[in-house]
């Protein structure tokens, strides 16, 4: 298998959003717009990516070792806390204005499942057989995330301005539903690669 | 000074509930480690003929290199050999690994026949590739003689004689491989897992790659 | 604060601030579990346990914590408790840990745990802090409970794998609710009708 196979599995086949259900919340939070949904996804991909190489290293290089994988889910959620504390304070100085605009979401990446799924998912010996396939994991699922992101972002912008939406299902509902139907198209891509 | 006191609370907390989840690691790990014994017993019961011996205590891992391997669960009856089960991984799935325990009825070097089959696991289709878990597709292998020449199983499109499940010959196709590596394996590896029979159990190729407790059921 | 019944700190998870469906917290396993009745009653179930138990040991300790510090505290108490729900499950469900999947260990990312925590256990007393946790996770398995009801019920004629419509429904049901995008349709719609409901 090879990492072009991840990368094409992680962002269309098996999409990380709209198949396994990850990342959720700040989905329907930040894609209303599309500069915020840009900056998130940046600040998403670098937490992604760093964490599972941390969580990667540390479960093969620690827990195993010792024989503590069950100490997996406090270790991981703590690396991804400090982590969102760095990037939180490093985007503060490099860039005010993509602070301010990414505003509460930030340290919310912490309880982004995406992050955790993912880097609960690299342990996993039988599909990731070594750092770099893991690496272009943590990519390709950033990058999927980013995708739907940036999709949803564009089509939430008009959908606000349809004035045809019935009461009850503006915001949240109707969101939720166009994500079915983009859902639907992702499943066309289904068996194309495996992994 | 406040930096003392966060550090002596956190630690606290800390030391706190890894006390108390290394408590409740030893008293799941016996239960996880039968579950998944059981998980295997109960498959070979569903699948194999009738035996007198441990079939788990005598499995036998054909290349204990690859985690994708099939592994032998030799039956034995009154110490004549029956037949065997034998969990078989195919990669041809539509959506990820087939993984299959086929029951063969007979010696390795004898006339066989499928008696049954079992999936362990599958990712496929639901409603469709799921299919293949029960009914009419895997009822096709139920007391099936395998011929002697040793040619092996083909779904109707590939010129045998198995019917494929309507929109789901990829599944039906990586089923039927596991069923064909099944005798295979049985026919090439039988031999060698008798013998091994005597020796000291090891347990499931864990997916990790490491090496767990030693398992084997105690019936 | 203190004037509010015992019992409405318990009820008030349930329907009128019910964690899914009017705060909506928690989507992902809404969408991810809810494929069969008997995954969302044992993802709720887990859920119940972690948001009670973390509350009361949040409150138990709230004297002795400093605020700075409380996030990281609170992380790790979820997580352990999260985990003892992973091993226990393990060890005595293993059909239902193996459906359940990844979502248990993301239990600990679940907003409404922490969101109670902060919010409210970190301010309140033991009892009623227990309250509120059981209360909001109680609220929340009944919208998985809802959300799957539908799911199982159209997508595979059965509730609690018990054919409900006959055999040749369950052949050609709608398939398309239990894979994702069914997911995404049930809870909208479900959303929808309750906040036609509340008059939103």
């Amino acid at each position: 298998m090879t990492l072009l196979t991840i990368i094409i599995f992680t962002v269309f086949v098996n999409n990380v959003i709209l198949s396994q259900f990850l990342g959720i919340c700040p989905f329907m939070g930040v894609s209303k717009k599309l500069d915020s949904a840009l900056g998130m996804s940046a600040a998403v991909l670098f937490v992604i990516v760093l964490s599972a190489i941390i969580s990667y290293l540390l479960q093969f290089g620690v827990l195993v070792p010792l024989k503590l994988e069950y100490l997996q889910t406090i270790m991981f959620i703590l690396v991804i806390a400090a982590l969102v504390q760095f990037v939180e304070m490093f985007i503060k100085k490099a860039s005010p204005a993509l602070f301010e605009a990414l505003g509460i979401y930030l340290p919310l990446i912490t309880t982004n499942c995406a992050v955790l799924g993912t880097a609960i998912m690299v342990t996993q010996k039988d599909k990731i057989h070594n750092l770099i396939e893991a690496v272009v994991f943590a990519t390709g699922i950033s990058l999927g995330f980013a995708l739907v992101l940036l999709l949803f972002a564009a089509i939430r912008e008009r959908l606000d301005l349809e004035t045809g939406t019935p009461r009850p299902m503006k915001g949240l509902p109707i969101a939720l539903v166009t994500a079915s139907i983009l859902s639907l198209a992702f499943l066309g891509f289904s068996g194309m690669v495996k992994m | 000074m406040k930096e003392a006191k966060y550090l002596i609370v956190l630690t606290g907390v800390a030391v706190v509930c890894a006390a108390l989840l290394a408590y409740v690691y030893k008293v799941t790990a016996g239960p996880i480690e039968k579950a998944k014994n059981d998980a295997i017993a109960e498959g070979i019961a569903a699948v194999a003929p009738e035996l007198d011996n441990d079939p788990v205590a005598q499995m036998y891992v054909v290349d204990e290199k690859d985690p994708a391997s099939a592994v032998i669960y030799p039956a034995t009856s009154g110490g004549v050999v029956v037949g065997a089960a034998v969990k078989t991984i195919s990669k041809k799935g539509y959506a990820g690994n087939v993984v299959v325990m086929v029951g063969l009825e007979g010696a390795p070097d004898g006339q066989l026949r499928v008696l049954s089959t079992m999936v362990v696991d599958m990712k496929e289709t639901p409603g469709l590739g799921t299919k293949a878990k029960e009914g009419g597709f895997p009822n096709q292998f139920k007391n099936l003689a395998v011929p002697p020449d040793g040619s092996l199983f083909k779904v109707k499109k590939d010129g045998g004689s198995i019917d494929a499940i309507a929109g789901a010959t990829i599944t039906s196709r990586a089923f039927t491989e596991c069923v064909n590596v099944a005798v295979q394996t049985w026919r090439e590896h039988g031999p060698a897992a008798l013998k091994a029979g005597a020796a000291p159990a090891k347990s499931e190729p864990v997916n990790s790659g490491v090496d767990a407790v030693k398992g084997g059921t105690n019936g | 604060m203190a004037s509010t019944p015992l019992f409405k700190e318990f009820t008030k998870g349930l329907v009128s601030q019910n964690t899914l469906l009017v705060l909506l917290l928690g989507m992902c396993p809404a969408l991810a579990t809810t494929t069969s009745l008997a995954n969302a009653f044992g993802m709720g179930a887990a859920v119940i346990f972690v948001a009670t138990m973390s509350n009361i040991a949040v409150s138990a300790i709230r004297k002795i914590v400093p605020d700075e510090v409380r996030i990281p505290i609170f992380v790790l108490l979820i997580a352990t408790f999260v985990t003892v729900v992973d091993l226990s499950m393990k060890a005595w469900m293993p059909g239902l840990s193996k459906s359940l999947g990844l979502f248990i260990p993301l239990i600990v990312v679940n907003c409404i745990i922490l969101a109670r925590a902060e919010a409210f256990a970190y301010k309140n007393g033991v009892v009623r802090s227990a309250l509120d946790g059981l209360g909001s996770g109680t609220g929340y398995a009944l919208g998985l409970i809802l959300v799957s009801f539908f799911r199982e019920l159209l997508g595979n004629g059965t509730l609690f794998n018990v054919l409900v419509f006959g055999k040749a429904f369950q052949d050609n049901a709608v398939l398309v609710m239990i894979l994702p995008p069914g997911a995404f349709l049930t809870l909208g719609l479900i959303i929808g009708t309750i906040n036609k409901i509340r008059r939103v």
